[in-house]
């Protein structure tokens, strides 16, 4: 799969591309776990952008902190295409 | 048959073993495919195997079983070429080299013209191993979701006092007043505050943890 024109300038944004990596590595993660990986970053605003972008969905639990955060089928082949060492390389260099 | 034929001509020089064994041939490609399908979704997702067992993933499985089936017969052919003496054994070189010819060359063919795919192969299998994939995460959140409801309604079983205690020992963390929090929420939402706090103990502990509690109280 090729990144489209949307995912890849969502992408370029070093912090919501470490919080989608941090998301489709492990195919799951809490959002608490989330805030230990990334305290300085407007976290919220990173997941509405993925959210959006339809690369993750959030199932939402009693406590905020503990929602489930996981990615979807298009998070998975965007995760897959961003392994390619053309677009990781793109993408690092942004 | 096109292939029952080719493999019992005499030219061949393979007897007629083949055709006797064709059918273990595409028993064994069915089997290895479930497997094959089976190993790739779980470690897609990576989830338990329980968590694979959904539609997408029979669809993704049949793509498997098609392509290994078709490529068996194909071989099958080939494998008819070889010694007689070997006959008996054809079914497991056809069904071989079948998966053999499926997994390296047409998993991996992509025909394009004028940027226009025809025979993407790779992409389709790749689009069904993801779906797979993205409906196995879903179908595990569903399950510990399951689990986690089940432990809830026992967690609210016990005592307030002892339930109120696990609360603050194990959600204080950066929310000093997480009993009376979690209290005033599940009043504001006219929810059972028992339950609602064992919701809140299962989704933030460990299973292990909350269950080893239980099990002590």
């Amino acid at each position: 799969m090729i990144l489209t024109i949307k995912t890849a300038d969502l992408l370029k944004d070093p912090t919501t591309r470490g919080v989608f990596e941090a998301v489709a590595n492990p195919r799951t993660i809490r959002i608490r776990d989330l805030r230990i990986n990334f305290p300085q970053v407007d976290l919220d605003r990173s997941i509405a952008l993925l959210k959006n972008a339809d690369l993750i969905k959030v199932e939402p639990a009693v406590i905020d902190d503990f929602n489930t955060i996981y990615v979807t089928a298009t998070g998975l082949n965007v995760a897959q295409a961003m392994k390619r060492p053309s677009i990781k390389a793109e993408l690092a260099e942004l | 048959m096109i292939i029952t034929e080719a493999v019992s001509t005499p030219s061949s020089g393979s007897g007629n073993g083949l055709p006797e064994h064709l059918a273990w041939a595409i028993a064994i490609a069915i089997a290895f495919s479930f497997v094959l399908a089976a190993i790739e979704i779980s470690s897609e997702a990576k989830k338990p195997l329980r968590s694979c067992i959904v539609a997408s993933s029979f669809f993704y499985c049949c793509l498997l079983i098609f392509g290994n089936v078709v490529t068996t017969l194909m071989a099958s052919i080939l494998v008819a070429k070889m010694d007689a003496r070997l006959a008996p054994y054809y079914f497991i070189f056809a069904a071989f080299f079948g998966i053999f010819a499926f997994e390296t060359i047409l998993k991996n063919t992509n025909v394009t013209v004028l940027d226009k795919g025809v025979l993407t192969i790779q992409i389709w299998i790749n689009k069904a191993l993801t779906a797979a994939a993205a409906a196995a995460i879903v179908r595990d959140l569903q399950r510990m979701n399951i689990q986690d409801g089940r432990l809830a309604q026992k967690l609210a079983g016990i005592p307030e006092i002892k339930l109120n205690t696990f609360v603050a020992l194990k959600l204080s963390n950066g929310a000093p007043n997480i009993v009376a929090t979690l209290d005033a929420t599940a009043a504001t939402n006219k929810a059972d505050p028992r339950l609602y706090k064992a919701y809140a103990i299962v989704t933030a502990v460990p299973r292990d943890v909350v269950e080893s509690f239980l099990s002590n109280s």
